[in-house]
């Protein structure tokens, strides 16, 4: 799991490559957590991202939560297997998810 | 074997030692030899510029002594011929005294050898006939007034071989000696018509109007002689010359009598026409021969060059070749005479003092080389003893100095060999102010370190195994919370159902549940709490003991739909976390084999027909969302039939989501593609351990990484 972050003044992407296993899922926790203070504007780019875990679902979850409170936040390039997962735990309802 | 440090210390000291002593050694062997060469080189300098001026010395010593030889041998032929010389001009003065005073002599007669036997010494007067036969009175008168001279003649001629007076009248008066001293004898042509006007002694003496010596010439007694004269006079002027015979043989034989001044070889007497007057030498060149030869113009150059030099009067020291021979040849001018003596020296005997003072300097040079190297050999014995003397102590230091250097490392060993064993106490006490105190401080530093760091480790590792144990034991009771199949529902004939799960290491949230509502209804669980842990495991229980109070305690009218929703808004309570749960239930009415089920977010379950083909029950439309995410939600019941025979395998995301080692996972496809081969007939145990079995193939040596549970049932059909 590789997490690159680009800060553009209160817009933050970053971008997931690997597996969001449950291990990963708590640094991408950390990551969002120290990262998040003053973002209006989050990106995650998930185009190399080629698994998520439960752990992952409810870190998206987490920073979904906490981004509808100061801003907004939206995943780019799901790809179809992570897409799947969202969609078989209805959490693409809960997370903002462009194509 | 290795060596100690002790060892290596003495060793490398050793070596040291060893090593400066070779280089002393040679530094003192070398200096010697260079010191022995330089001395010997010098002493071979000096012997040669020594030997070389001591030969030169020794060489211009006999030199000057043989030039002095022979001016001494030249001024005692001078004197000899000075003596004659006075006597000859005392002859003339009393001649001319004679003549002038007559009147104070008488007039004497002398012996004629015309008639009278005329003895050795004897003055006698002698006219030739010619002259007796014309002789006046005045002649006569002349002559017996003359002949008063005999007085002086008398004794002079004792000592020389002729004592004569010639007058310009034609008579001679003279003293001749004989070598026995008898009697003389007179040849007829003298008695007959001897003149001494024609004489050479006359002439010259006449021509000159001084004394004169004659040249060397043979006498009428077959004597070399030379003749001194010197005119008188009477009256009226030149009236005659006296002269006087000196035996030359005489003079010659008394310069070799004389000291020869310890030289030998040969001399000889030079005129100054060239010509050898007389010489030692018999034959060859210097020879004395009838013949005139001038010596200057003999095939000799060096010779014939030195001859001219003594013509010229002059005296010198120089090497000629003679007949072949190298010849030291030293003249002197006999000036009177106008003649010049030589003297020849063997060129080795003039030489030879010269060699011999240069081959004695030399030996002793040698003698003295010799005590030189003796001594310089001592020297480098006496250094080599120092030496050894010196490289003992050496030895004997460095032991100390590595002992003295290696007990505080010993000791530093000793300490941290106990501190090793366990004794983190232990202070290593070293004050030797150098690297090694450095080094044990830092030991004690690291100790003390250590001891910290141990405590805090093992402080640390009993926390971590309380921990460990605690979640041992959580994952027991997590374990005992899930049903067992054996007690409740043996027997069973209207399903078969078993249930299993694997855990991951780290304790996980997945769960399985079933029991009976009533008689006729079985309720089955799956359900998989979001990530791993304390917390998972604490939701799993929360979800699994709420699910389970709101399922029970529900009324008969409500749906499953309306039950999910409200365990949803329970476990959204207080949900800071966000921790959700996904949970598939159902419940399977064992009279009709219909089965109601709400699937809240979780993977779901393959229903196998009688025709053992494995297919995913999948919701129509959207699927619900998992429990605890927000709340509110609405859920959603759906329907299944199942006929006697159907299984429904239930399985958590830990089964599809297994990878292998390559990362790869494992799967839904290949879960349903095991399914259909493992076949609906065996017994669901069986199906679940064949299931199993192809998900560990398939997984190999890779962690397994989530929980991975499994449950399979299948209704049998109504009793």
């Amino acid at each position: 799991m590789e997490i690159k972050k680009e800060q553009n003044g209160t817009s933050l992407t970053m971008v997931l490559s690997g597996r969001l296993d449950t291990v990963a899922a708590a640094d991408f926790e950390k990551e969002l957590e120290a990262s998040l203070t003053g973002v209006e504007s989050l990106v995650l780019d998930c185009a190399e991202l080629t698994y998520v875990a439960s752990s992952g679902l409810r870190a998206f979850l987490m920073a979904q939560k906490r981004m509808n409170k100061q801003g907004s936040m939206k995943m780019l390039h799901v790809q179809e297997a992570v897409m799947e997962v969202l969609s078989m735990t209805g959490f693409d309802d809960l997370l903002t998810i462009e194509k | 074997m290795k060596l100690d440090i002790r060892r290596r210390v003495r060793l490398i000291a050793l070596s040291g030692g060893v090593l400066s002593f070779v280089g002393l050694l040679l530094i003192v062997g070398v200096g010697m030899m260079l010191a022995g060469e330089k001395v010997d080189e010098r002493r071979r300098i000096l012997g040669e510029s020594a030997a070389g001026f001591v030969e030169n010395f020794a060489g211009e010593q006999t030199r000057r002594r043989l030039s002095d030889h022979v001016a001494e041998k030249a001024q005692l032929v001078e004197r000899e011929i000075e003596h004659t010389r006075q006597d000859v001009e005392s002859l003339a003065q009393t001649m001319t005294l004679i003549l002038s005073d007559s009147e104070h002599y008488e007039v004497r007669t002398l012996p004629d050898p015309h008639r009278d036997e005329i003895v050795s010494g004897v003055p006698y007067l002698n006219l030739s006939d010619a002259l007796a036969a014309g002789a006046g009175d005045d002649l006569r008168g002349e002559i017996g007034l003359a002949a008063n001279i005999a007085d002086t003649l008398t004794p002079l001629g004792r000592y020389y071989t002729g004592v004569f007076v010639g007058s310009r009248h034609g008579w001679l008066i003279a003293a001749d000696s004989s070598p026995d001293g008898g009697t003389l004898r007179f040849s007829d042509k003298f008695l007959e018509s001897y003149d001494p006007r024609e004489m050479n002694w006359y002439k010259l003496a006449e021509k000159a109007g001084k004394t004169v010596f004659t040249d060397l010439y043979v006498d009428t007694n077959g004597n070399r002689c030379i003749t001194c004269a010197a005119p008188f006079y009477d009256a009226q002027g030149f009236a005659g010359v006296v002269g006087i015979d000196c035996n030359a043989e005489e003079i010659y034989r008394q310069t070799r009598s004389a000291t020869s001044g310890g030289f030998s070889s040969a001399s000889f007497i030079l005129n100054r026409d060239g010509e050898i007057l007389f010489s030692s030498k018999t034959e060859g060149v210097l020879a004395v021969t009838d013949k005139y030869r001038d010596l200057r113009q003999c095939a000799d150059k060096s010779l014939a060059f030195e001859a001219a030099a003594m013509t010229d009067g002059k005296s010198d020291v120089q090497l000629v070749t003679v007949d072949g021979v190298p010849y030291f040849l030293a003249y002197s001018p006999m000036e009177s005479l106008g003649w010049s003596f030589g003297q020849l020296v063997g060129q080795t005997e003039v030489s030879y003092p010269a060699r011999y003072a240069r081959d004695s300097l030399h030996d002793q040079m040698a003698e003295f080389a010799e005590d030189l190297r003796d001594v310089l050999v001592q020297l480098t014995v006496v250094g080599a003893i120092q030496l050894l003397v010196l490289l003992a102590f050496v030895l004997w230091i460095s032991a100390k100095a590595g002992d003295h250097f290696v007990r505080p490392i010993l000791s530093l060993a000793e300490g941290m060999k106990e501190i090793a064993q366990g004794n983190l106490d232990k202070k290593l006490e070293i004050k030797t102010g150098d690297e090694i105190e450095l080094l044990a401080n830092s030991v004690n530093a690291m100790t003390v370190d250590l001891k910290a760091y141990m405590e805090n480790l093992s402080r640390a590792t009993a926390d971590k195994e309380r921990i460990a144990t605690e979640l041992a034991v959580a994952r027991k009771i997590q374990a005992g919370m899930l049903p067992s199949i054996a007690p409740d529902f043996a027997g069973q004939e209207t399903f078969d159902l078993d249930a299993g799960m694997t855990p991951a290491k780290e304790v996980g949230g997945d769960f399985y549940d079933f029991y009976m509502l009533d008689e006729n209804h079985l309720t089955v669980t799956v359900a998989d709490v979001s990530g791993k842990g304390v917390p998972a495991a604490l939701f799993m229980v929360v979800a699994k003991s709420v699910l389970q109070n709101f399922v029970m305690a529900a009324k008969p009218t409500d749906s499953l739909a309306e039950v999910m929703a409200h365990v949803n808004n329970r476990l959204c309570e207080g949900n800071d976390q966000m921790m959700f749960v996904t949970v598939f239930f159902g419940v399977l009415d064992l009279q009709t084999g219909r089965f109601d089920y709400v699937n809240a977010g979780h993977n779901p379950p393959l229903v196998m027909r009688c025709d053992n083909e494995a297919t995913y029950l999948v919701p129509e439309g959207k699927p619900d969302k998992p429990l605890g995410v927000m709340e509110d939600l609405t859920y959603h019941q759906a329907t299944l039939n199942l006929a006697a025979g159907d299984m429904i395998f239930f399985y958590t995301d830990g089964v599809t989501e297994a990878t292998n080692e390559a990362a790869e996972l494992y799967g839904e496809e290949r879960l349903k593609a095991d399914l259909t081969r493992a076949g609906n007939e065996a017994p669901v145990k069986e199906i679940l351990a064949d299931i199993g079995a192809s998900l560990k193939a398939y997984v190999g040596n890779a962690e397994q990484a989530d929980d991975i549970t499994m449950l399979g049932l299948r209704y049998l059909g109504k009793p």
